[in-house]
């Protein structure tokens, strides 16, 4: 959360030699984050980052303490001037016990837990009286809109103190009965706010009713319309209540009602506080409104002094062993003194207790932070020197492997693509599953990222296509390597990591690539085969436009002892689609091949072209069937396919001779015979 | 003619001595007809080839040197990938194991083991994606991490709770925002060390290698108090301005590039107890070191790169993506 300071008004608490930019950059180094400094009405003023722990500096005199000592740090004389703590002597009743106004009845109905300090009193105004010239300025430089001058003074003291408070017009919660009692609402009550707004409660807010159970205020958070001050508003009841931070935080929350109170009372403000703001709201009510205390002051504090008296102990040690490096007892007891956190030296302990409004300070590390930031970050060494003890990979990824395969898609010409992971409904129908199956974001963005994708495929051609005809290429091939996101009902189960891959290469050279990829990881035999939809796994059936065929890929490791489905196909017309399974990929991938002892001999390598009639099983099978017609068959190749003929290159290699061209004349005839007899295949030319 | 003198006649052709018809012609006179037939053919390719290439323009004198280069189609590494390589090898040079922990993941892990219960307004900070599962309806705690922190209780736990922990865990997180500094899906990565013995002087020694490494030797680190709840010490990290190193000035004029000096770039601090106790690790006896930030950022602020919206790099427009 962030806060403005105005300078002039922050040097009402700080006396400091530091100017504006010394103060921003001294700040930023050991405690809350001075974002800008910016000129508004020709003054400074500082934009801070306060983090949401440190609500104690969420305020104009908290953050001037935080400076005082860490500029004091720094060389510079610094003081905090902390004239607020010593109204409440001075404050006194105005009237005679007789015309002393009666305070409205006050019922706790959520004990004290929820309830931990209310804090009021009447006071007599004069309507007519406007903002004083410096509070409205001050007001505006904070960005804060200005009013009547009972609404801007509540403002102005949770500005300057930190703890937000209420003016409710005294007589309109008389006239509602006279009585505030606290309570849970139930559901479905109707309230409208001071700004108009019309409300209903989801059940379990903390509200104030009246005798009739209507309610009279969001307490902590925003006032109702029918309780607030308005500009004929002769007596206030100024109040201000301390409240759970958990049950704050809830009715902000469930009625979306963001206000500066909520966000500082859902922070666990401090009780104590209260009463200092009260006083200053008080003394300011008095003179800048003309007025009058008429009323006792109501004071409920069921805790009392008991509230946090916190103590920590913290061992000495722990300050070296965050530190790394060891400070000096009387060093570190100056900074923890600084700070007002009162110390005992216990022997081998520290004991520290801690202020109220400290409540962040909680655990030994707390003080150990305090601290090393007031003796300076900066002022600490920077090493890596501890023992180098990498810890195993997860065998379920390669990193390296996916950069080289990266690199290695590049050199085939494929652009890699990243793509949101949360698809629109139309691309989640194309997906792998019926939508309803599908997992889907509760809280959308935006209309087009609303399914978790079930497939890289869909998404990834809706980029081809936008992008082929944009680029005017004959020929585009994309990839991207992600996560896919079938439903079960265990979390680490759902995500699966996927290569997509979408080209409109020609089909052989398309299969070039893949096992040239596959290949460089010593993975062998790919194989595809077409698969009628009822054959493929659900996960893989893919509902892809113009989808005219699906095919699975297997693939062998580089012994030949594990076989895997490494992915699946989907051809649509002139693209090819191909989603892969990097898991799969990762088991049978290795570093290294089998490798083949050369033989000495030469290989005798011949085309043979045939006229293929039928063309049963696919070229693929012929071929095997060729290769295993003799030992003596080392490799065959396609090497050309005009029309019905279609030419392989075969090579004869023995290991043990050098074989002769007489002696590959029986295999030939064999290899024609066969494609006669079983394929009805005619040999071009002759034997 | 012997299949060995056709051979040394088609030699000659190659070089250019004999025609290539001759060749042709007296393939009928050799009495290894296959043979010769392949001889031909090999011979009658490579001069095809050779005819290919000189009209391309191989071998030709090159007359203007200022021609262009010929129009070859590319493929593209996409600038993240990029920049997660880099900074996986950064990090495995002082002993950090990358690792990828899930995106999609439960309440527990990205906010709850994190020292951040169900109801602490700390969560507000990340604008989370919430997440329906039809396969288990019941499960309403599924989110979309919204920070790659959620793989440090991941990784301790992985680890069987037996430090030591050097883990960088980089990948894709999600939060509900949009505009030129944010898009709804980034990549962020986190860094854990977990050890005897581990200190603010190492978290700060590991940031200036990566200050160094990834933006230049003059480059450095900083850290500034900040508050996370899974941290205790939480601290902001900036790195120095390599245009001003740290100074906000040029001269006597303001750095246009970083305004004061630093560039903040994300987050770190000692783990809190908490935390390492949810992972299983005992803190009285360990201590650890954290630290994240997103890619997009720590990638555009590199010296000289000029890309000022992240939206870029999920449009994918090849025109963008050409260019890395």
């Amino acid at each position: 959360m962030n806060i403005l300071i105005v300078n002039s008004w922050l040097r009402e608490y700080l006396k400091t030699t530091a100017n504006m930019e010394e103060i921003k950059e001294k700040l930023s180094l050991c405690g809350p984050s001075v974002e800008r400094v910016e000129e508004v009405e020709g003054e400074e003023v500082l934009d801070i980052e306060i983090t949401t722990n440190r609500v104690d500096s969420m305020s104009v005199r908290g953050l001037a303490r935080e400076a005082a000592v860490i500029l004091n740090q720094f060389g510079f004389k610094s003081k905090l001037v902390d004239e607020a703590s010593e109204i409440k002597g001075k404050l006194k009743l105005a009237v005679n016990e007789r015309e002393k106004m009666e305070l409205p009845k006050i019922t706790d109905g959520v004990g004290e837990e929820v309830l931990r300090r209310i804090i009021c009193a009447v006071v007599e105004v004069k309507p007519e009286v406007a903002t004083s010239e410096k509070m409205a300025r001050r007001l505006r430089q904070v960005g804060e809109n200005v009013h009547t001058a009972v609404v801007d003074i509540t403002n102005y003291v949770t500005y300057e103190l930190g703890h937000p408070c209420h003016a409710f017009d005294y007589d309109k919660v008389m006239e509602l009965g006279g009585e505030i009692i606290v309570a849970q609402a139930e559901a479905g009550k109707k309230f409208t706010t001071l700004d108009g707004e019309e409300h209903l409660t989801v059940g379990g807010e903390i509200v104030f009713l009246n005798p009739k159970g209507e309610i009279i205020d969001l307490p902590a958070i925003k006032g109702t319309a029918n309780t607030a001050v308005d500009e004929k508003t002769k007596r206030v009841l100024f109040w201000l209540e301390n409240l759970s931070p958990e049950k704050v935080r809830f009715g902000s929350m469930s009625q979306a009602i963001r206000t500066l109170a909520a966000v500082i009372n859902e922070k666990n403000v401090d009780p104590f506080l209260a009463e200092e703001t009260f006083y200053r709201g008080l003394e300011l009510l008095i003179s800048d409104c003309e007025g009058k205390l008429v009323s006792e002051i109501y004071d409920y504090f069921p805790y009392g002094e008991d509230w946090r008296a916190a103590e920590i102990k913290v061992e000495w040690g722990l300050f070296g062993r965050y530190l790394g490096i060891e400070l000096e007892k009387k060093e570190i007891l100056k900074i923890l003194g600084d700070l007002k956190l009162e110390c005992s030296d216990k022997g081998k302990e520290l004991l520290v207790k801690v202020p109220s409004y400290r409540a962040d300070l909680n655990i030994p590390v707390d003080i150990v932070e305090e601290v090393a930031r007031i003796y300076g970050y900066h002022n600490l060494p920077s090493k890596v020197d501890y023992a180098v003890n990498p810890t195993m990979k997860q065998p379920e990824f390669d990193f390296a492997l996916e950069n080289a395969m990266k690199n290695y898609l590049t050199g085939l010409k494929y652009w890699e693509i990243y793509q949101y992971s949360m698809v629109s409904e139309e691309l989640a129908a194309q997906g792998s599953l019926p939508i309803k199956r599908q997992l889907k974001l509760r809280n959308e963005l935006t209309s087009d990222h609303v399914y978790m994708r079930t497939s890289l495929i869909p998404s990834l051609t809706e980029v081809w296509i936008q992008n082929i005809t944009k680029q005017g290429k004959q020929e585009l091939s994309i990839y991207e390597m992600a996560q896919v996101y079938i439903p079960k009902a265990q979390v680490d189960k759902i995500q699966s990591y996927k290569l997509g891959m979408v080209s409109n290469k020609p089909y052989r050279e398309w299969r070039a690539d893949l096992e040239e990829l596959l290949g460089r990881f010593f993975i062998k035999n790919v194989e595809l085969k077409s698969l009628a939809e009822e054959e493929i796994p659900e996960k893989a059936r893919l509902n892809l436009d113009g989808l005219s065929q699906m095919a699975v890929i297997t693939a062998e490791n580089a012994r030949g002892e594990e076989k895997k489905v490494v992915g699946y196909l989907y051809e649509m017309g002139e693209v090819l689609a191909a989603e892969l399974e990097m898991g799969a990929i990762v088991e049978l991938a290795g570093t290294f091949p089998v490798y083949q002892p050369l033989s000495p001999y030469s290989a005798i390598i011949e085309d043979l072209t045939f006229k293929l009639g039928k063309n049963e099983g696919g070229v693929g099978r012929i071929m095997e069937r060729i290769e295993k017609l003799s030992e003596l068959i080392g490799r065959v190749e396609l090497k050309d396919i005009y029309e019905q003929n279609y030419t392989w290159t075969i090579s004869y290699l023995s290991r043990e001779k050098q074989l002769e061209t007489a002696e590959i004349a029986p295999i030939r005839k064999e290899i024609v015979e066969m494609m006669e007899r079983e394929l009805g295949a005619e040999l071009v030319g002759k034997l | 003619m012997t299949i060995g003198e056709y051979q040394s006649l088609a030699a000659e052709v190659l070089a250019g001595k004999e025609k290539i018809a001759v060749l042709q012609s007296r393939l009928r006179e050799v009495e290894d007809k296959r043979e010769a037939g392949r001889v031909f053919n090999e011979v009658k390719k490579e001069l095809e080839e050779r005819e290919a290439r000189k009209e391309k323009g191989a071998a030709t004198p090159i007359n203007d040197v200022t021609l262009p280069a010929a129009k070859r189609d590319k493929g593209h590494k996409h600038p993240i990938s990029q920049a997660m390589e880099e900074i996986e090898r950064i990090f495995a040079q002082i002993g950090f194991v990358r690792v990828r922990h899930p995106e999609l993941d439960t309440d527990y892990f990205a906010f709850e083991s994190l020292n951040m219960p169900p109801t602490h307004p700390a969560r507000d900070e990340w604008e989370t994606f919430f997440v329906d599962n039809p396969d288990a309806p019941e499960q309403k705690n599924l989110v979309l991490t919204p920070h790659t922190t959620n793989g440090d209780v991941r990784e301790m736990l992985r680890l069987k709770s037996q430090p030591p922990v050097r883990m960088i865990n980089i990948g894709r997180c999600y939060r509900r925002q949009q505009d030129a500094t944010h898009t709804q899906m980034f990549h962020q990565f986190d860094g854990l060390v977990i050890d005897k013995d581990i200190n603010i002087t190492h978290l700060k020694g590991v940031l200036d290698h990566f200050a160094r490494e990834f933006y230049g030797p003059d480059v450095r680190s900083r850290i500034r108090p900040f508050h996370f709840q899974f941290t205790e010490p939480s601290f902001e990290i900036d790195f120095s301005c390599h245009l001003c190193h740290g100074t906000g000035k040029i001269g006597e004029t303001k750095c246009r590039f970083c305004k004061s000096g630093w560039h903040e770039v994300g987050g770190a601090g000692m783990i809190h107890p908490n935390v390492l106790r949810a992972g299983g690790i005992d803190p009285d006896v360990y201590s650890g070191l954290a630290f994240g930030w997103g890619i997009e950022r720590t990638y555009t602020l590199k010296s000289g790169l000029n890309i000022d919206d992240i939206r870029q790099f999920y449009t994918n427009n090849l025109d963008f993506l050409g260019q890395f």
